[in-house]
């Protein structure tokens, strides 16, 4: 087992190139102007990160995909990238050439489900009117996922606006197009999503520290007074930590540590505590937090959506549970 | 059965990226295994084996593996070190909690002194105390806190001055770990007349000479560690300042930075062996999920805390000194290390783990964590103003 190599200046640059992405184009709601984000992510080779390349993929590693994830996450623009890359995973791991192209280059906006084997999909929190194909993988817990592809207008109903509204209509496993299994699929999504979470919680960080600097109240910045530094270097100290693990966690997967995928789901468990984080900056930054002058709502919400996904927070808890429980593994 | 399971688990997750490294390693353990069968040392558990354990045996290992170069790898090798990086450093850390050992016997010379020495002591300070801090010759206190001085360090009022080519120095120092049977204290006193941070002066002050009274001041959890002193016209030799007089402030803040980073490596395996002893002796049938996820939270804050100290070995083995992670990391594991020892108190009280008293014990110790060493109050202080840029 060789780390995979790492190089700083390399991964520095990839970030400072997602930023001018994300932070030049970033769409405030699903609409056409995603469409051109999907298509840039695509040119700039960022969805097919950690697909090999004779596989129609980038190249690179899932720890790259995931700081890429990171910086969508600081734009608030997860809701795009996540399942994109995640969908052109699918199909990958799948064997589909043909939807894996398509997926990698930002030309077919797709969705993400997991289906968690007791008939409730979990769909990924995307922008889904965009999305012209969604993917369910069957999840046959915890390793054997097998994609479904389906085209949206035809098998998916959307029902409202928001993602727990989605449903699936009739026996999703008749419209299988391609199976196969996909056998890191759920530890690879944690990974992302957690890095995603990272992302927002470091983004709402950097707004509220500069909300906090500016507002005056009792004739001093309200940055100054303890109990806020407390709060927000509490989330300092949660990003610090959990995204180092969640790092490590993504080096584990990318060197097939054959204990990659409980790193992941413990990676994505923290992650999902700093999704909760980002109350205590919504806190500082007061009343204007809580509508949408300002975008706090914006990461707010996607971190907590991400929470819940590929699995609800209490299902991952319930399911990292006997292996931390057990010595000598 | 400890022996066995300790060594499998971390052949899983060592300090995370040596795992090429596996040639240093093993001449490490043998080194150390070596000397802890010469000297009798048997390994311990961590649970009930902190920094009071066999103190007279973890003497003469440290002492052994000092003469033999394995007590601080990262030092020069003119001081008795082997020059090697602090990765190397990290990885003999773990090394020595693989044995039980929770931190150096000298444990504030190794953790304070010597590096305020190796990065602002003169070659003779160096020369003169490095080798007998790693060979256990000399022990070292530290005299920082005052009565009236603790997280608002820079008020303190010990002074000292020269009288006859030699320094006198007057006050009286509180929370002095290993006070009582110090051979020296790296001091701070007032030496000029600038205010707060200004005209403070490092001195390396002998203990035992007339003017230095000692109290030993008894702990919650029974151990005598710490102490008060007090100096009266205590001498020191003039060239006992480290760096230039009146720069004591900066010397000390670079100390017990390094204090965090480093120190708080060996803590933190401690706290992770902590966890997995906990987890190995627990009947988890019945336990309940509330317990179940606290422990998980306590796999995951050992895991976190591994992977961003090693980034943080990384960063200081580039020679940066780095930002506030330090400061973080010391947040997150004295917390963490609090919530595992209710822990192991509540599920041995419901009887689903032994060692009732050890981990009531380990509940007491965890207390002074998140007070020395930088209150936890102050680090988030510290977080918010450096590395946020929060007014102060």
């Amino acid at each position: 087992m060789t780390p995979p190599d790492r190089d700083p200046e390399m991964e520095q640059a990839l970030a400072e190139s997602a930023h001018a992405l994300f932070g030049g184009t970033k769409p405030s709601q699903p609409d056409q102007g995603a469409r051109d984000v999907f298509r840039a992510l695509g040119n700039a080779g960022f969805i097919g990160l950690g697909i090999a390349e004779d596989a129609g993929g980038s190249g690179g590693s899932a720890r790259l995909a995931g700081l890429v994830a990171e910086v969508a996450g600081a734009h608030a623009a997860a809701i795009v990238y996540v399942p994109q890359l995640l969908a052109a995973h699918a199909a990958a791991g799948a064997g589909d050439r043909e939807h894996t192209e398509s997926l990698v280059a930002g030309t077919v906006p797709a969705a993400i489900f997991f289906d968690d084997g007791a008939g409730n999909a979990l769909p990924s929190p995307t922008a889904l009117d965009d999305a012209e194909k969604v993917f369910v993988q069957h999840n046959r817990y915890p390793r054997r996922l097998a994609p479904s592809v389906l085209s949206r207008r035809d098998d998916v109903t959307w029902l409202g606006p928001d993602w727990h509204d989605l449903r699936l209509e009739g026996d999703t496993a008749s419209a299988v197009e391609a199976a196969a299994e996909w056998r890191d699929g759920l530890a690879l999504s944690h990974g992302i999503s957690a890095m995603a979470i990272i992302g927002l919680a470091q983004g709402l960080l950097d707004r509220t520290t500069v909300h906090v600097n500016a507002r005056v109240q009792f004739g001093a910045p309200i940055g100054s007074f303890q109990a806020i530094k407390h709060a927000l270097a509490d989330v300092y100290i949660d990003i610090l930590h959990t995204r180092a693990l969640v790092l490590g966690a993504l080096d584990a997967l990318d060197r097939d540590d054959p204990d990659a995928a409980h790193l992941l789901s413990l990676a994505k468990v923290a992650a999902d505590g700093t999704a909760e984080r980002p109350r205590r900056c919504l806190q500082a930054m007061g009343g204007i937090g809580f509508t949408w002058e300002s975008d706090v709502h914006r990461y707010l919400k996607q971190a907590l959506r991400l929470r819940q996904w590929p699995l609800p927070h209490l299902t991952l808890r319930a399911s990292v549970r006997p292996t931390s429980l057990t010595a000598n593994r | 059965m400890w022996a066995i399971f300790y060594i499998g688990y971390y052949a899983h997750v060592p300090v995370l990226k040596t795992v090429d490294d596996h040639s240093f390693r093993a001449e490490a353990r043998a080194a150390l295994e070596t000397a802890a069968t010469e000297v009798g040392w048997v390994a311990s558990a961590a649970l009930g084996a902190g920094d009071g354990y066999d103190r007279p045996r973890r003497r003469q290992l440290d002492r052994l593996l000092g003469q033999r170069g394995w007590a601080a790898v990262a030092w020069p090798a003119q001081y008795g070190g082997r020059g090697e990086p602090l990765r190397r450093h990290a990885i003999v850390a773990e090394e020595f909690s693989r044995l039980g050992v929770a931190t150096p016997y000298n444990r504030v010379a190794m953790g304070i002194v010597a590096p305020a020495l190796l990065h602002h002591g003169s070659s003779e300070q160096k020369a003169r105390h490095l080798p007998a801090m790693l060979t256990c010759d000399e022990i070292w206190c530290q005299g920082f806190s005052e009565p009236d001085a603790g997280s608002d360090l820079a008020s303190l009022r010990t002074s000292a001055h020269v009288d006859n080519g030699e320094w006198r120095v007057n006050g009286q120092k509180v929370w002095t770990t290993l006070g009582a049977e110090a051979d020296y204290c790296f001091l701070l006193a007032r030496t000029g007349d600038g205010a707060k941070h200004r005209g403070i002066s490092a001195l390396l002050v002998p203990m035992h000479q007339p003017g230095v009274l000692i109290r030993p001041i008894k702990q919650i959890n029974g151990e005598e560690d710490f102490c008060e002193v007090w100096f009266e016209d205590a001498r020191a030799p003039q060239d006992a300042v480290v760096g230039e007089v009146n720069s004591g402030w900066a010397v000390t803040m670079s100390a017990l930075s390094y204090e965090r980073s480093l120190h708080l490596l060996q803590r933190q395996f401690r706290f992770r062996k902590l966890v997995d002893e906990l987890r190995a002796a627990t009947d988890w049938t019945s336990a309940g999920a509330a317990a179940e996820d606290l422990l998980v939270d306590s796999e995951i804050a050992g895991l976190a805390l591994a992977y961003a100290m090693d980034d943080q070995i990384d960063t200081l083995d580039r020679g940066d000194a780095g930002g506030v992670e330090a400061n973080a990391s010391k947040v997150l594991w004295s917390e963490s290390y609090r919530r595992v020892a209710e822990l192991g108190a509540d599920l041995s009280a419901a009887g689903y783990t032994p060692s009732p008293a050890e981990w009531v014990n380990e509940c007491y110790s965890s207390l002074a964590t998140s007070i020395y060493a930088g209150t936890n109050e102050i680090q988030r202080n510290i977080i918010a103003e450096r590395g946020l840029g929060l007014p102060r």
